[in-house]
C-alpha cells in the first residue's frame, strides 16, 4: 500500500524539517498513529486529518492507498 | 487618492450629536495600515490621559483595513477599540460579519465616537446620511432581539451592531454584537458603548471602492478563493470549524476545568466539534467574502425550550463547557445563546462564573450571599449567574467587575483563582505546561487572550516525548513531559507580529493560520488594492511599531503598569495540575521570570516591562519615547 502523506497550516511551521509531502510504503494495515509514528511525527503533534479528503481519525486503521493530510495544531478562533 | 480606503474618518459626538467628516491622513494609513493600527494610534493621539472608561471623554473606535470589503478571500472584518473598563489599558476586540464592509461602502474608513447621548440612542448611517435616532423602545432588550426588530424596521440590507443588557449596565466584560452570533467580544467594548447611550448602530452603504488595480485584483481574488478552497487541509477544517480542535487540546491536556482546577474534562467527547455537527448543525455561516466558512449555525433542545446560535465555538465551549463542566453540546450552546442575547463575552462570562462556583465551593462565598448554590456542571447555576450579572443585581454587581475586581473584593484567598491577565479573564488554553503559550497571555497587549500569540502548538512540539521514545515505551500519549523553559521569546514575539497583522489589514486571519494560505498572496492582494508595494516583512514591521504603541499607552493610562502587571495568578505557580496529560506540571515563579526576562530583553524592553526610547525611536515612535519620558 501506498500512503502519501501531506502536512498542512501550522503543522508546516512545527515541523519546519520535514518535507511538505512524504510517501510511505506499507505492507500491512495499520492505525494512522503507526503511520505518523514511522514518517517520524509525533501524533500529539497532528490535530485533524483528512484520509482521501474525508475527515478521519488517528485511530483508523488505513488498509487501502491513501492520500492523507495532517492539519496541525491550530487556535479555536 | 488612498487607493484601497474609503477616505474619510466619521466622527460623531454623541453629545452634542455634532457629525464631523475628514479625510483619512495619508501618514495614518502610510504608517499604521488600518483597523487595529488605526486603533491603537487614534487612542493614543486622541485619549486624554487617564480618562474614566466609562466618561464621555472616552472614544469606541470602529476601523476597517484597506483590505476590508474588497472582493478577496475572508475581508469582511472589522476592528474596533477603546480604553478598556476590564484593564484600564489598551482594549481592541476584532469581529466578524458583514459591518465593515459596509461602512467603508457607506463611505468611511473609520467610525470614531465620542460623547454620551442625552437619551438610549441609535446611530443611523445611510452612505452620506448619518443620524442620531431615539432607541428607547429597545433599551433593556436582548442584543440579539434588537437587531432582528431593526433589521426588521430597516430592511435586511442594513448590517447592524447592538449591545444587549450588560452593556447597557456596564458589565466589564459586555460585548458588541452583529449578524446574530458574530461579536467583537472582549475587553469590554460593549460596556463602553452602553455608557455612551448608544444602543446600536446600523449602516448601509451603496458606494464602490477605488482599487489600485481593478482588473488585477478581480483576477487574483478569484483565484485566491479558489486557492484558499483547494488547500488540503480546507476539509479537515472547515466542516466542524474551530470547535473541532477540543479532542485535540484535551489529548494534550491543555483544555480548562472547574475554573482552570485542571487541564483535561473526561466529558469533552459531548460538547466536541462533532456534537456541534451531529447534534446542533442546521448551516455553516460565514463572513463577508468568506472561502471557509467556520460559523455553524444550529439549534439546541434543552429542557429549557430550543434555541437557535451561532457555534458555540471552541472558546465557549472551552470556558462555558470545560471551566464550567457542562454535560452537553446542548447545554452549552444555551449558555451560550443566553451570553449572546444578554451581550456577555462568552469567555468572560463563564470564567466569572466558573469563578464564582469556585468560591462556593470552598465556602467563600455562600448560598445567601449568591442567592442560591451555585455549582459546577449545572445549567441552572450558570445561567442564574450569567442573569444576575448583566442585570448587576445581588450578586452580579460584584461578578459584573469581572475576577479581578471581584476577587480583590472578596480575598480570603480567592485572588490565587481569578483567572485572568491585566483584569482581563483567561481564553481556553490551560498553559501549566506550555510555557510559551504562557508567555503569550502574559504579554498580551489586552490581557489574557490567545488572538495575539498562539503558541501552543509549539509547547507541544518541545514537551511531547521524542518519536524514538514513544515507539520504545509501545504507545504515543498519556502523560506529556515537563516542557523546557527558555527560549520562547522569539517564536512568541514573531507570533504577536504575525496574528495582530491580519487585524490591521482587515481580513481573516485563518485561512492563513489552519490552512498555510501563503503570506505571498497577502503582500500581492495588498499591492492590488492599495498601489503600495510592501513585503510580507515591511508589513510586520508596522505590526512590531504598533505592538510598543499599545504597550506605552498601557503605561501611560495605567498607574504602576510595568512588569506586576504580567503574572498569571498564583494557582498556576504554585498548584500543579492534578490529574490527567499534564499531571504534575506547574511553573514556578523563577520560571515565569525567565521568560519575562527573555522576553523583555528580546523586545528592548527595561526590566520592568517598560519599552525604551531607543526601542520607540527605532520603531518610528520618538514622539511616544518623549511623551512617556514626560510622564
Ligand atoms: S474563517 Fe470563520 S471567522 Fe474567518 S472569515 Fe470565514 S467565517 Fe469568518
Amino acid at each position: 500500500m501506498r500512503i502519501t502523506l501531506h502536512l498542512s497550516g501550522g503543522l508546516k511551521a512545527v515541523l519546519s524539517h520535514l518535507p511538505e509531502e512524504m510517501s510511505l510504503q506499507l505492507e500491512r494495515p495499520a492505525s494512522l498513529r503507526e503511520i505518523l509514528m514511522r514518517a517520524g511525527i509525533n501524533p500529539l503533534l497532528v490535530m485533524v486529518v483528512t484520509v482521501d479528503g474525508q475527515r478521519g481519525n488517528k485511530d483508523q486503521v488505513i488498509d487501502h492507498d491513501a492520500e492523507i493530510t495532517l492539519i496541525g495544531p491550530m487556535a479555536g478562533g | 487618492m488612498l487607493f484601497g480606503y474609503a477616505g474619510t474618518i466619521l466622527e460623531v459626538d454623541l453629545t452634542a450629536g455634532r457629525i464631523e467628516k475628514t479625510p483619512l491622513p495619508e501618514n495614518l494609513a502610510a504608517d499604521y495600515i488600518g483597523g487595529r493600527g488605526f486603533v491603537a494610534r487614534l487612542l493614543w493621539d486622541k485619549i486624554t490621559r487617564k480618562t474614566d472608561p466609562f466618561s464621555p471623554q472616552n472614544l469606541l473606535i470602529i476601523a476597517t483595513g484597506p483590505l476590508s470589503g474588497h472582493l478577496l478571500p475572508a475581508s469582511g472584518k472589522t476592528h474596533f477599540g477603546t480604553k478598556s473598563p476590564a484593564t484600564g489599558g489598551y482594549a481592541d476586540a476584532n469581529m466578524g460579519g458583514h459591518f465593515g464592509p459596509a461602512l467603508k461602502y457607506a463611505g468611511y474608513d473609520v467610525l470614531l465616537l465620542t460623547g454620551r447621548a442625552p437619551q438610549p440612542s441609535y446611530l443611523f448611517i445611510e452612505d452620506d446620511t448619518v443620524e442620531l435616532r431615539p432607541a428607547e423602545a429597545w433599551w433593556g432588550q436582548g442584543a440579539l432581539i434588537t437587531e432582528a426588530t431593526l433589521k426588521k424596521e430597516l430592511g435586511d440590507t442594513f448590517k447592524i451592531i447592538t449591545i444587549g443588557p450588560a452593556g447597557e449596565n456596564r458589565v466589564r466584560f459586555a460585548c458588541i454584537s452583529h449578524d446574530f452570533g458574530r461579536q467583537a467580544g472582549r475587553t469590554g467594548i460593549g460596556a463602553v458603548m452602553g455608557a455612551k447611550n448608544l444602543k446600536a448602530v446600523a449602516v448601509k452603504g451603496t458606494g464602490g471602492l477605488p482599487v489600485f488595480d481593478i482588473d488585477g485584483l478581480y483576477e487574483k481574488g478569484r483565484s485566491a478563493f479558489e486557492k484558499v478552497r483547494a488547500k488540503p487541509g480546507f476539509a479537515g477544517w472547515t466542516p466542524e470549524g474551530t470547535a473541532g480542535i477540543t479532542d485535540w487540546v484535551n489529548e494534550v491536556g491543555a483544555f480548562p476545568t472547574r475554573n482552570f482546577q485542571t487541564s483535561f474534562f473526561p466529558g469533552y467527547q459531548n460538547i466536541n466539534g462533532k456534537a456541534v455537527v451531529k447534534r446542533l448543525k442546521i448551516t455553516d455561516k460565514g463572513c463577508s467574502c468568506c472561502p471557509t466558512p467556520c460559523g455553524k449555525y444550529g439549534r439546541a433542545k434543552t429542557g429549557r425550550g430550543d434555541v437557535y446560535v451561532e457555534g458555540p465555538e471552541y472558546e465557549s465551549i472551552a470556558i462555558l463547557g470545560g471551566d464550567c463542566t457542562l454535560g452537553s453540546i446542548e447545554e452549552v450552546a444555551f449558555a451560550n445563546y443566553v451570553c449572546d442575547e444578554l451581550g456577555l463575552d462568552t469567555i468572560s462570562a463563564g470564567g466569572v462564573a466558573a469563578w464564582a462556583m469556585e468560591c462556593f465551593e470552598k465556602g467563600i462565598l455562600s448560598a445567601e450571599q449568591i442567592g442560591r448554590p451555585v455549582r459546577f456542571g449545572d445549567l441552572e447555576s450558570l445561567v442564574y449567574l450569567l442573569k444576575k450579572t448583566a442585570a448587576r443585581e445581588g450578586i452580579g454587581d460584584l461578578l459584573a467587575e469581572g475576577v479581578m475586581r471581584a476577587s480583590a473584593q472578596v480575598g480570603r484567598g480567592s485572588e490565587s483563582f481569578a483567572i485572568h491577565v491585566k483584569g482581563l479573564e483567561w481564553t481556553g488554553y490551560e498553559s501549566r505546561n506550555a510555557p510559551g503559550m504562557m508567555l503569550a497571555y502574559m504579554t498580551a497587549d489586552v490581557g489574557a487572550h490567545h488572538n495575539r500569540a498562539w503558541a501552543l502548538g509549539h509547547d507541544v512540539a518541545g514537551s511531547a516525548a521524542s518519536v524514538h521514545d514513544l515507539i520504545s515505551a509501545g504507545r504515543d500519549s498519556g502523560k506529556m513531559a515537563k516542557s523546557r523553559v527558555g527560549g520562547q521569546a522569539e517564536s512568541v514575539i514573531a507570533l504577536q507580529h504575525i496574528r495582530p497583522l491580519f487585524d490591521c489589514l482587515g481580513v481573516c486571519r485563518l485561512q492563513y493560520m489552519e490552512l498555510g494560505f501563503e503570506v505571498e498572496h497577502y503582500e500581492e492582494l495588498f499591492f492590488l488594492v492599495t498601489g503600495r508595494k510592501m513585503s510580507w516583512d515591511d508589513l510586520l514591521a508596522v505590526s512590531e511599531r504598533i505592538w510598543h504603541l499599545t504597550r506605552a499607552f498601557s503605561v501611560r493610562e495605567v498607574d504602576g503598569f510595568g512588569r506586576k502587571s504580567d503574572y498569571p495568578p498564583p494557582r498556576f505557580s504554585r498548584e500543579p495540575v492534578p490529574d490527567g496529560p499534564n499531571e504534575g506540571h506547574f511553573l514556578s515563579i523563577q520560571e515565569l521570570d525567565m521568560l519575562l526576562d527573555e522576553y523583555y530583553a528580546a523586545r528592548g524592553w527595561d526590566q520592568n516591562g517598560i519599552p525604551t526610547k531607543e526601542t520607540l525611536r527605532r520603531v518610528g515612535l520618538a514622539d511616544v519615547a518623549e511623551a512617556l519620558a514626560r510622564r
